[in-house]
């Protein structure tokens, strides 16, 4: 059952937390600190304990009091980090444990509750029956029945107010504590700040949604906000809520200042260069960049939108937009397969603007990589697709909040990135403002929720529209049976989703690498042998300019529907 | 509601393909430098000149562009390792009739040019669009021109993979500029002058850059 | 010529030292960096976890970086260490004490 609280309006789901990891990282942080420490040591003791003349031995002992001393922010950042780390993890001990623990409890008082109702309804009605004919014991047996059922509903209403009371009081310490652990890791680059960023610090990270992310934004002031974006673009870049403007410079500043200090080796190095090249010279703005998470940097960058004018005055990206797409890719690599990504976002732009000329569609595309893609042989698909899930639908929640309600919203999922879509869409409790929901080249979606997510109720699409490519029968059933999410559904086969045709493209491969997904000749296959032509360029299959899959979702996008 | 066609052309040796050979058979080795830039503008030029006379038989007056399209950057992206491709799009909307006859004249272009022919008619309505493909010729992976019944008419076109480092090719021909703060025409007609990669701190089609905007 | 020994063997308990201590600590973030954090998505938030594992990363990296420059150092110390050998080799006794490295 879905219940929700009945003061501060909170969903009753388990809260998430794992407290042996927590402890575990803790833990190592304080024995990184330590180690970092002793190797300190060592480096001082040959600055101060290397006596002697000569170039080199100078050298060596400027150089290790130079790497000491270098090492010194790094040890005190992991210590702050460590004790955000442990605030935190004692807090989900305690409180979101309590908070956990009162789930059941409180199902079944509900149910209890529940049933009082019917009950003291039934007494009532039974009473309403009784004429003046009836004899003074039936009437007297009836008034007692109701007064019955009275006393018992004001008993199961009240357990369940005082565990409600109780369950939003944990809920509500998990909350703030979740709010200090977030503005405790801003804040561990032990920067000194004044009392006005410190403030609003806290108040972005406690902000429990976009809409009161924006409402805080807004109420800063202009030296707080200009604060923020020198001391912590990488913050406000991701939070969802800031306004989409100053995301993306943010997000740039923070590019900027990571790249130059570098380099870090590779595949970094090259990834982040490709980044880069889809900001400088194909018009990409980044919208969200997390360029240390693991195991993969994550990105999402929009395509189709200018943040100036002309003269170089600053403008709203979203400003005139009707139209946003987000591709979600399945089978990405790396970072550095946004190029390919960014190509697909730009085509899909000028084919939906094409297509919907009449409409005056003025489309928007975000290429979207926020989470780690699934390893066909040894990760399980779910665990991959649930994290990318939560990260999806909050960037939804964020674009909804973003833009009006009469922008048109499309999701694209592409081959596992359609679990992704999917579960993030049909998982939610609201369609998330999604009008369009697309699964191309799909290998299954997820036909429940995934366990350790949001609980075990069913998908809900209502709201959105649901298009599939036709893949062939076969297709879903071969993943369905080696992926970890049990058969899985054939998009195709959901209530109401519209089939479009695709003729071929490649699917992902059991054991690795791509297939012919329906076999056909033509541009389905890969031919990126080096000719005598030289090399022709790998076929993008699903998404390909003259693919009829393609062609029917910029129709969709544009018009509503496949061709 | 789909059809395709394929028009062999009459002449079996491609001029192209001769040039393409000449450059390959001593070429394959990955240039660098000034030798790259040069090869990658030889390659621009020559293709450009194709989508210009296209894009001429349409409508030989200005067409807007965008900036991701533009077609003068280096991409990697479907090229194997070590190579680079360039991508072009130009949209224009032209008088629904006279779809029919612009299609036909391009066709003949092309196939007066030498290439092979591909056709293909998706959609009804105003949805309806026919293609005029050429795949896999002469520089191109891949040259379409797409005909849509409310009027829009496409130029797009994919290039093949030519041995260079893109990263260093970028940076070669750009610098680092972040070329949508005017260092790329808002329009362009088919007869206007080529020009290859910018000048950082002088863009050609806008006023110089101001610091970061903060809104 | 005994003392020459003796502080050859302090040097060469330097770079050894040098070597296990930052490579512990280099061992330990790469470890601390690709772990799971626990933290999960509660109630859908992502926010918390992806700052963490941000910022393991970044402690990780900075402590790659450290690590190679402890290398540096630990070349420079070898190539002295060496040079002592030579200096062993070609002086004969008298060499003056104080022009001998000292590892206090």
């Amino acid at each position: 059952m879905s219940l929700t609280s009945p003061n501060r309006g909170w969903a009753l789901e388990k809260i998430e937390y794992d407290s042996g990891q927590l402890e575990g990282i803790h833990a190592d942080l304080g024995t990184l600190g330590d180690a970092g420490g002793n190797a300190q040591i060592v480096l001082r003791n040959i600055d101060g304990g290397l006596e002697g003349r000569g170039q080199s031995i100078t050298l060596v002992q400027s150089e290790s009091g130079t790497l000491a001393n270098r090492m010194n922010p790094t040890i005190a950042t992991l210590g702050r980090i460590a004790d955000v780390v442990r605030a935190y993890g004692e807090a989900v001990a305690v409180h979101a444990k309590a908070a956990n623990d009162l789930i059941d409890d409180i199902e079944a008082a509900h149910t209890a509750n529940q049933a009082a109702i019917a009950d003291l309804d039934t007494a009532e009605s039974s009473q309403r029956q009784c004429t003046p004919d009836d004899d003074a014991s039936t009437r007297a047996t009836a008034e007692q029945d109701v007064t019955d059922a009275e006393s018992s509903l004001a008993a199961t209403r009240s357990a369940l107010e005082d565990l409600w009371e109780r369950w939003e009081a944990a809920y509500a310490l998990w909350d703030d504590a979740y709010g200090a652990a977030v503005a405790g890791l801003v804040r561990s680059d032990g920067t000194t700040l004044s009392d006005a960023t410190l403030s609003a610090i806290d108040a972005l990270a406690n902000a429990d949604t976009p809409a009161e992310v924006t409402e805080i934004w807004d109420g800063l002031t202009d030296p707080q906000r200009d604060a923020l974006r020198r001391t912590y673009p990488e913050f406000i870049g991701n939070l969802e809520g800031v306004p989409y403007l100053d995301r993306m410079l943010a997000n740039k500043a923070a590019y900027d200042k990571i790249v130059e200090a570098g380099p870090y080796g590779e595949p970094l190095d090259t990834q982040f260069a490709t980044l880069g090249l889809e900001l400088t010279d194909f018009d990409g703005q980044l919208l969200m960049f997390n360029p240390f998470e693991q195991p993969q940097a994550t990105a999402a960058v929009m395509y189709g939108v200018s943040i100036s004018d002309e003269n170089g005055d600053p403008i709203d990206p979203m400003e005139g937009i009707t139209n946003v797409n987000i591709l979600v890719g399945g089978m990405f690599s790396s970072l550095e397969d946004l190029e390919a990504w960014g190509e697909s976002a730009r085509n899909l732009n000028r084919y939906a603007d094409d297509y919907g000329t009449d409409a005056g569609v003025r489309s928007a595309t975000i290429a979207w990589y926020g989470y780690d893609s699934p390893n066909l042989l040894t990760e399980h698909t779910m665990g991959s697709a649930t994290e990318g899930a939560a990260t999806l639908s909050a960037t939804l929640r964020g674009l909804d909040n973003e833009v009006s309600s009469s922008v048109t919203t499309s999701v694209i999922g592409h081959s596992y990135g359609s679990t992704t879509a999917f579960l993030a869409v049909g998982g939610s409790s609201d369609n998330l403002g999604v009008d369009n929901l697309i699964a191309v080249g799909s290998a299954g979606v997820p036909d429940g929720y995934h366990q350790s997510w949001t609980g075990d109720d069913a998908m809900d699409y209502s709201g959105t529209r649901i298009y599939a490519s036709r893949a062939p029968g076969d297709l879903v059933a071969r993943y369905g049976e080696h992926s970890s999410f049990g058969h899985g559904t054939n998009p195709e086969e959901l209530p109401g989703a519209i089939s479009f045709e695709s003729d071929g493209g490649t699917v992902p491969k059991l054991d690795g690498g791509t297939e012919n997904g329906l076999g056909t000749p033509g541009h389905a296959s890969h031919d990126g042998g080096n000719t005598i032509w030289g090399w022709w360029e790998q076929d993008n299959g699903y998404l390909a300019r003259d693919s009829e899959s393609f062609r029917n979702i910029a129709n969709i996008v544009a018009n509503g529907e496949p061709l | 509601m789909k059809k395709r066609w394929q028009t062999i052309a009459a002449t079996a040796v491609l001029a192209l393909a001769l040039t393409g050979c000449a450059n390959e058979g001593d070429g394959m080795a990955t240039p660098t430098g000034d030798e790259l830039v040069a090869q990658a503008e030889q390659h621009y030029l020559d293709y450009r000149g194709v989508t210009n006379d296209i894009q001429a038989l349409i409508f030989d007056g200005p067409w807007p562009v965008e900036v991701g399209s533009f077609g003068m950057q280096p991409s990697g992206a479907g090229c194997p390792d070590g190579s680079y491709k360039f991508d072009l799009a130009r949209s224009t909307q032209v008088d629904p009739a006279q779809h029919a006859a612009l299609s036909e004249s391009v066709r003949e272009h092309l196939i007066e040019e030498g290439y092979d022919v591909e056709g293909q008619d998706l959609g009804s309505g105003e949805a309806k669009s026919t293609d005029v493909i050429v795949r896999k010729q002469g520089d191109f992976s891949l040259l379409m021109v797409t005909f849509i019944a409310n009027g829009s008419v496409s130029v797009t076109a994919t290039t093949k993979c030519w041995p260079g480092d893109r990263i260093e090719l970028s940076d070669l021909m750009f610098g680092g500029a972040t070329l949508s703060e005017g260092y790329l025409p808002r329009e362009e007609s088919p007869s206007d002058p080529l020009f290859f990669g910018v000048t950082p701190g002088e863009p050609a089609f806008g006023p110089t850059p101001k610091p970061t905007a903060t809104p | 010529m005994a003392d020459v020994e003796i502080d050859k063997q302090a040097l060469e308990g330097a770079i050894v030292q040098i070597g296990s201590a930052i490579g512990e600590y280099v061992t330990y973030a790469n470890d601390i960096a690709a772990r799971d954090t626990g933290v999960g998505n509660p109630v859908g938030r992502t926010g918390l976890r992806v700052m963490l594992e941000n910022a393991l990363g970044q402690a990780m990296l900075e402590a790659r970086v450290q690590h190679l420059a402890s290398i540096g150092i630990s070349d420079r110390l070898m190539r002295i260490n060496e040079s002592f050998e030579d200096l062993d080799v070609s002086l004969s006794s008298g060499w003056d004490i104080d022009y001998v490295a000292d590892f206090a």
